[in-house]
């Protein structure tokens, strides 16, 4: 029993490793943001600021993400894009839930990704 | 085709949590029987549904309602696959155990067992991101 006890001790170490491994590119990423994402393609920029905000057609909370964004932020330019129509557009950001929207500069460099409608609320 | 409804998370988390620890026993106890009756727990689940998976009801029925409600909400449908391709692994254990493969069935027993503790721990689950890269090519679309 000794033998596989020690066989289970090494699988957790693995799983460990492979969590902390996981946890340091996240945080890196976070850290990195903006140089980690491509940037926001010009045809969707504003003069300033620019929110996109990735949905899908049975996105319950993204319209209201939209018209918090809208309502708050009145001088940026706020687009939505439907993460089902452009697959890979959302691909390249990483999308994999409704609403994810990025905060763009003009020129097009990605600042902020906000995943969920709470993260978004709590930004803005 | 329909969306499915969004379900809490937590209650994979607790199957993914009950799997690990009860592979982990099977293995340290040389408990081979509970091999297959952790696939057949998995199979329940992942082919018909969390109404019919123990597991995810005793979540549903018992701790959930004890519960404040989830952050946020996820779509079943690739943690049901991830429960789909611990099927297939368990069932490949139980059929090396039957085929005498003791080594192999173990070493089976145990990837399915170190990934659900990942998942359970962590919220990592390699085979939901398999379903989320394979979904987003074939622009399925997920709900949460």
């Amino acid at each position: 029993m000794t033998g596989r006890l020690a066989v289970l001790v090494v699988l957790a170490a693995v799983v460990a490793v492979a969590a902390w491994a996981y946890r340091r590119r996240s945080v890196r990423d976070g850290i990195r943001g903006p140089g980690g994402l491509p940037p926001v393609p010009a045809e969707l920029l504003g003069p300033g600021t620019t929110w996109v905000i990735f949905t899908t057609p049975l996105c319950g909370s993204c319209a209201a993400v939209e018209a918090e964004l809208r309502r708050s932020r009145p001088d940026d330019t706020v687009v939505k894009v439907d993460a089902t129509v452009h697959a890979a557009l959302a691909g390249a950001y990483d999308v994999r839930r409704a609403p994810t929207v990025l905060r763009a500069g003009a020129d097009g460099r990605v600042t902020e990704r906000l995943v969920g409608p709470d993260a978004v609320r709590a930004r803005v | 085709m329909t969306a499915p409804a969004p379900i809490d998370p937590r209650g994979p988390r607790l199957n993914q949590a009950v799997l690990a620890i009860g592979l982990a026993v099977a293995f340290v106890f040389e408990l081979r029987w509970l091999v297959p009756a952790f696939a057949l727990v998995l199979f329940s689940g992942a082919a018909f549904g969390p109404r019919y998976s123990p597991i995810l009801r005793l979540y549903a029925e018992l701790i959930r309602p004890r519960l404040g409600p989830p952050a946020e909400l996820e779509d079943p449908r690739p943690p049901r696959f991830a429960a789909a391709v611990g099927v297939v692994f368990l069932v490949g254990s139980t059929l090396a155990f039957l085929a005498g493969a003791s080594a192999l069935a173990w070493v089976l027993a145990l990837v399915v067992a170190a990934l659900a503790a990942l998942a359970a721990v962590t919220g990592i689950c390699v085979g939901c991101e398999l379903y989320v890269a394979v979904a987003r090519r074939r622009g399925v679309e997920l709900v949460g």
